[in-house]
């Protein structure tokens, strides 16, 4: 009887495992979603990073960031207002639609009050001190379709959400070096397409860092994330982006993407 | 440009003998230690802080006009800030502290309207040593104080302001708006030496382009280090020097004074095309540095050098590029100098200096291969159109330099080197360097910087003035 058993759940799970698979949407459908989800042609917003290491000690960095598409070009700048060693230290990004083009990159340091050029192939670098890459930064709250193969694992809760469980790796080694991983494993809402919690696997395949995307709330309409929380397993730093007065509607003007502006600052 | 031409550095007269020279200079010689350099009167002169900084009166007026209207019909905005910065020098070559000095900064920027903002960012600094700067080791001023507004999509700068053009590190070709202050050679940072202008600075977006109109009726130039302060030039390369048996006489400087008549302007023009960043650079300006003309004469005494200091014209056309390919960032910049004067040790010359024309380019590559770590190495080199034996420089002029840093802890920690050599004197300067931001208000430092190579060169004259510095900032 008891090997009946066995037998039949073994093979009630054969015959049910591809099913339930099948009922999954694929990692790419999850992914498109991910990318399709509403974000607003243009966006303005205050953010407010708090950097805490590992013995407490604790740096805030108020921002506005302004992002902003041109066709499908997507443009993002963000300028520091405080504190003061800081301040108008500005960061600019061209994401172009073609991946094969090279996004474009600029920094300026005010105390060179020069605007410099970086290279696009540093987004596996962390973003001014944060545990957020420069890819981060740019990906905001949507993935990259080009850099990763991807599978749907399972499914799970994840604040009271139900999400999809999905895995990433990237495409090929020089990839993962770029980027700073070998695997990365996203729950995305399976509602509202938003990835609430990533887990990022380093190039030793030991665990490198998880982000929590937290109080999601819908702004002029657009579902927006108000909280995203990173915490770097390597160093027990971390970093939490707090967003607030989100705005998707007021118009923003091109000049302000541009390298003219990044030296005047707001 | 900063650390090649080295003519442009001439601030003394090299004659013998000294007690004659002495009387001529009556009323205020100065004298180097230890040397028979003589230190010209022009050097009073030139580093006489802010001679001519004063605005133009009808520009100073024209401006608070403009801010009394405004201010009196609008709610101010208003924030401000302060930075105190103690830097604490010690000397390895003579076991001294070489320098203990203080800068407080207060800066106040007050949003006038929704477009129009003033900033005024104060400088008082003191250094109890006074071994770098003998005469002013305690100065105060308004360091900057402008205006910005918006017109249309233009943008509008009024007052005193640094302008910086180029994007090269640690040398200047393009970035010579601004004079400079050369008491701490090239040791303290641009944003401290650049020594602001009273200008009208205005960017005018044309297309995807932006034309930048500059306007300076303001005649100040650079400021030198003097007599026996600690960074005085003394290489036979940078001054002049007459035979012995030649008497000398400095004349005062003739600077350029009309308000009008001799003010720079400049354009600049920037655009992104195709990946890169470009721009075109013209300017129209007095050059920062006093050209030393000479004029022989016999005299009962025997033959007697005049020598008659004067500003020239000069034009600067150039450009600059920058764009990245892969891991690597290039950039560059290059310019020519249509008027540069070079002294020249020839009796035979008429007036002692040659006129040339001068091509400067640097070429840099940033490389950010290795994760938190930039490294970034620049060539920099200047050809003389009208080389003639006898003059202060050679022909060809190349300085190389390194940058090597590292971040640790998510840039809490950041260890850096900077590394400058000058190939045709074999001289140059390094610079290691360790900073640490303890919290969101302070900032402590500590670094070296080594001189080494042929006295004769630009660095290799302060080889006697290796020295250790720790530096403390508290910003908020």
């Amino acid at each position: 009887m008891k090997r009946c058993n066995i037998m039949s759940l073994f093979v009630f799970t054969m015959v049910t495992a591809p099913l339930y698979a099948a009922t999954l949407p694929s990692g790419d459908e999850i992914a498109n979603n991910i990318n399709a989800r509403d974000e607003g042609h243009s966006v303005i917003r205050t953010l407010t990073m708090e950097m805490t290491d590992k013995r407490g000690k604790q740096r805030v960095r108020k921002t506005r960031g302004f992002r902003k598409y041109f066709g499908d070009e997507k443009r993002t700048a963000i300028y520091y207002l405080s504190p003061k060693n800081v301040k108008d230290t500005a960061f600019m990004i061209y994401d172009y639609a073609d991946t094969a083009i090279d996004d474009d990159q600029w920094l300026y340091l005010p105390a060179m009050r020069k605007v410099r050029r970086i290279s696009a192939s540093e987004r596996g670098d962390y973003f001014l001190g944060t545990d957020f890459t420069y890819e981060d930064i740019k990906q905001e709250s949507k993935v990259s379709i080009a850099d990763y193969s991807r599978k749907t694992i399972g499914e799970a809760i994840i604040d009271g959400h139900q999400t999809f469980i999905v895995e990433s790796i990237p495409i090929d080694k020089e990839t993962a070096k770029e980027l700073g991983y070998s695997k990365v494993k996203l729950w995305v809402d399976a509602e509202i397409w938003i990835v609430r919690k990533a887990e990022f696997t380093g190039l030793r395949n030991r665990p490198l860092k998880t982000i929590y995307t937290k109080a999601i709330k819908q702004v002029q309409g657009i579902w927006s994330a108000h909280l995203i929380e990173a915490q770097n397993h390597k160093t027990r730093h971390t970093t939490k982006f707090i967003f607030s007065d989100i705005d998707y509607q007021t118009e923003i003007s091109d000049d302000l993407f541009t390298e003219r502006a990044l030296r005047r600052g707001l | 440009m900063t650390c090649s031409p080295k003519e442009h550095y001439v601030v003394a007269y090299k004659k013998l003998p000294v007690p004659l020279l002495i009387t001529l200079l009556k009323p205020s010689p100065w004298r180097w230690p230890g040397s028979s350099l003589m230190q010209i009167p022009l050097n009073s002169d030139l580093h006489r802080r802010n001679k001519n900084s004063a605005p133009p009166n009808s520009f100073l007026k024209l401006l608070i006009s403009v801010i009394f209207l405004i201010s009196t019909s609008a709610t101010a905005e208003i924030s401000t800030s302060l930075s105190i910065d103690s830097e604490w020098g010690y000397s390895t070559e003579t076991n001294n502290t070489e320098k203990f000095e203080t800068t407080i900064k207060p800066e106040i920027e007050i949003n006038l309207s929704r477009e129009i903002k003033l900033t005024a960012i104060g400088r008082l600094r003191s250094d109890t040593e006074k071994h770098i700067d003998r005469e002013n080791s305690t100065t105060r001023e308004l360091r900057e104080f402008y205006i910005e507004t918006e017109i249309g999509r233009s943008f509008l700068t009024l007052g005193k302001q640094q302008i910086v053009w180029g994007n090269a590190d640690g040398l200047k070709v393009l970035d010579v708006v601004n004079p400079q202050e050369w008491r701490e050679f090239i040791l303290d940072d641009f944003e401290n030496s650049r020594i602001p202008l009273w200008a009208i600075n205005s960017e005018i977006p044309i297309a995807d382009s932006t034309l930048q109109l500059l306007w300076l009726p303001d005649q100040t130039y650079h400021q030198y280090a003097t007599g026996n302060d600690l960074y005085a030039f003394t290489s036979a390369r940078l001054v002049p020097q007459m035979p012995a048996a030649v008497n000398t006489s400095i004349q005062a400087v003739q600077r350029p004074d009309k308000t009008i008549q001799d003010a720079d302007w400049g354009a600049r023009l920037a655009t992104f095309w195709n990946g890169w960043d470009l721009t075109l650079n013209y300017l129209y300006h007095y050059d920062d540095r006093p050209v030393l003309f000479r004029q022989l004469s016999m005299t009962p005494s025997g033959p007697l050098a005049t020598i008659t200091p004067r500003y020239q014209r000069n034009q600067l056309i150039g450009g600059s590029f920058s764009n990245s390919f892969g891991d690597i960032t290039l950039r560059g910049e290059i310019g020519y100098i249509t008027d540069r004067y070079i002294s020249t040790n020839m009796i035979t010359d008429n007036d002692g200096v040659v006129k040339t024309g001068e091509l400067s380019y640097v070429i840099g590559l940033d490389w950010f291969g290795f994760g938190d770590t930039f490294i970034s190495t620049q060539l920099f080199q200047s050809h003389l159109k009208n080389y003639q034996p006898g003059m202060l420089r050679n022909e060809r002029d190349t300085t190389t330099t390194v940058l090597l840093r590292r971040d640790f802890n998510n840039e809490t920690l950041t260890a850096e080197l900077l590394w400058l050599h000058n190939i045709d004197l074999d001289d140059g300067l390094a610079r290691p360097k360790v900073i640490y931001q303890m919290n969101d208000n302070t900032t402590l430092s500590l670094g070296a910087d080594i001189f080494y190579g042929d006295q004769q060169g630009l660095f290799g004259q302060f080889k006697q003035r290796d020295r250790v510095i720790s530096a403390i900032e508290i910003a908020f």
